[in-house]
């Protein structure tokens, strides 16, 4: 059911389909040959998925037309992380210990892209499953915008698969220096991450972060591998920024990851 | 002898339409080239320096490149320049006095722009006008209010004042200020205040959301409630967050306390008694209180 949700759907004209995923109901419709109406709502009480089932077309909804040069009647989502960093709150106070690591996994809600045409290469919006509070890195007179995100930064995957709208992030925490790391908020941006489809579960590429001291600068690789935690995966979206691009903000941001607030 | 007159005529003729020719010349080649420099020159700034040095600059630029076409045409229609400019010199001291202010405002801008307190762009309040600034000259600051008023302010007027830069920084907090009675838990209070910025979408989580206790006023406790935000976001923010606490005290039974008198009866402890009749069921009606 979960593979199902994102595969192409072929789509008959004028009549209205609606999906469902976590907490955001989609109503999609191929009116005219070059023309789509979108509308969707968010709903925190609602869960599971729903897949294009054909409904009337409700009218105390907000639609959205698109007019797309491609006729074509297809459509097909695709999972983003969110377009800025997200700042990670744990919900409870987390050490590591000199010289350990551990590897956690961070839930983050995802963005729905929809893409249309022969090609699947137009992408018509994309709509946040949750809207997430707005946060600052930085101080009151320069920093950067981020998302908010509350976070148990569990240990285990199996804790997590019942919210198909989210997309989990395996960060690895490696603490290399000889003091205690207190683990409070952690600024991921998650623009240069990646999205893999693993049977019914959407993982994000990994992340390590080295922590090496106060004095020292971090470290953090983004992986650009397949998720080693589950054998098998599909890659289903790109990072929003290109790799070659990010190197260096990747660079400058390692003292901002281990910036206390 | 009158061939001869009618040959130098025709000859000055000649030469007036020679010299008007070159004068014309000199105008539009001598504009077209200030207005290639000027493009070039605002282009090669625009990256490298602020919008309003960028637009200084430009202004440098044309206004010298036109004293310079003046100067030719002068030449070439025979003029000579050594006496303007002398004459200049004893009409500028005569100007120079008439014009005290506009010196003033002058050396204020020049000021202004190597002090660089606010940029084109910026939102600054000046008084009581507050607005959007459309460009800072030499002479004076334009400004476009919300409502879509044109205000122009004298440098020398912005050097004297104070003025306050809205959007300088990227975060702002905004100071909501609100009134609980007396009898709520305040314990309570701060917990829902704080619960509803940190819903509020537009809130920002970190710098975390202010609770004070102001004062305690004539008819309750005043508190204050200080959301960072987006410097754009500054109305959704204001709308929605005054939204959700009204809603929020609403549906948690909080009293928001409005200005009310008790009255006494001659005994400094018991409150004059005023109620409502039985079947009196309209409390906005003309028998709301009746003093029994």
């Amino acid at each position: 059911m979960r593979m199902r949700f994102w595969e192409k759907h072929a789509l008959s004209k004028k009549k209205c389909y609606m999906w469902r995923l976590g907490p955001l109901s989609i109503w999609i419709q191929k009116g005219m040959a070059d023309e789509w109406s979108v509308a969707f709502t968010r709903n925190p009480s609602d869960e599971g998925i729903a897949i294009a089932r054909i409904e009337k077309k409700p009218e105390d909804v907000a639609w959205t037309r698109y007019v797309c040069a491609d006729r074509s009647s297809l459509v097909q989502f695709r999972p983003a992380l969110p377009d800025r960093a997200v700042i990670v709150d744990s919900e409870s106070q987390l050490k590591i210990i000199p010289y350990n690591d551990a590897l956690f996994y961070i839930s983050i809600p995802l963005w729905l892209q929809i893409y249309v045409g022969e090609d699947m290469d137009t992408m018509l919006c994309e709509i946040p499953a949750e809207l997430l509070s707005n946060s600052w890195f930085g101080d009151t007179t320069e920093g950067e915008l981020c998302y908010s995100l509350r976070s148990r930064a569990r240990r285990e995957l199996t804790d997590y698969m019942q919210n198909p709208h989210r997309i989990y992030c395996p960060v690895r925490v490696v603490n290399s220096a000889p003091t205690t790391l207190q683990f409070q908020k952690l600024c991921i941006h998650v623009e240069s991450l990646r999205v893999y489809l693993a049977k019914h579960l959407l993982l994000s590429s990994e992340l390590q972060i080295t922590y090496t001291g106060l004095e020292t600068p971090g470290q953090i690789v983004f992986s650009q591998d397949k998720p080693s935690i589950v054998k098998e995966s599909t890659l289903i979206s790109l990072e929003r920024t290109p790799s070659s691009k990010s190197i260096l903000k990747k660079s400058f941001s390692i003292l901002k990851y281990f910036t206390s607030f | 002898m009158h061939m001869f007159d009618f040959g130098l005529e025709k000859l000055l003729q000649l030469e007036t339409l020679y010299t008007a020719l070159k004068v014309v010349i000199i105008l539009a080649a001598g504009f077209i080239l200030i207005k290639i420099l000027n493009f070039s020159i605002g282009k090669a700034t625009k990256k490298r320096f602020s919008q309003q040095s960028s637009m200084l600059i430009r202004k440098a630029i044309f206004y010298t490149g036109l004293f310079m076409i003046l100067v030719t045409v002068l030449r070439q229609l025979g003029f000579k320049l050594t006496a303007l400019l002398g004459a200049a010199g004893v009409a500028g001291i005569a100007v120079g006095f008439a014009s005290q202010t506009s010196i003033s405002n002058i050396i204020s801008g020049l000021f202004l722009i190597s002090e660089k307190p606010f940029a084109v762009g910026d939102v600054i309040k000046v008084g009581d006008t507050t607005g959007i600034i459309l460009s800072i000259d030499l002479l004076s600051l334009k400004l476009r209010t919300f409502d879509n008023l044109y205000v122009r302010i004298p440098n020398e007027q912005l050097i004297k004042t104070q003025v306050t830069n809205i959007t300088r920084f990227p975060i702002r907090r905004l100071d909501v200020l609100v009134s609980v009675a007396y009898k709520e838990d305040l314990e309570r209070v701060r917990e829902i205040l704080l619960d509803v910025a940190r819903k509020n979408p537009f809130c920002l989580d970190n710098p975390e959301p202010l609770f004070v206790i102001k004062d305690f006023g004539e008819s309750g406790i005043n508190l204050l409630l200080g959301a960072w935000f987006l410097k754009t976001d500054y109305l959704s923010l204001k709308n929605s967050l005054m939204l959700e606490l009204k809603e929020r005290f609403d549906r948690e039974r909080i009293e928001i306390p409005f200005p009310h008198i008790s009255l006494y009866a001659g005994s400094q402890t018991q409150q004059f008694p005023i109620g409502l009749e039985k079947g009196d069921t309209n409390p906005g009606g003309d028998n709301e209180h009746r003093q029994k």
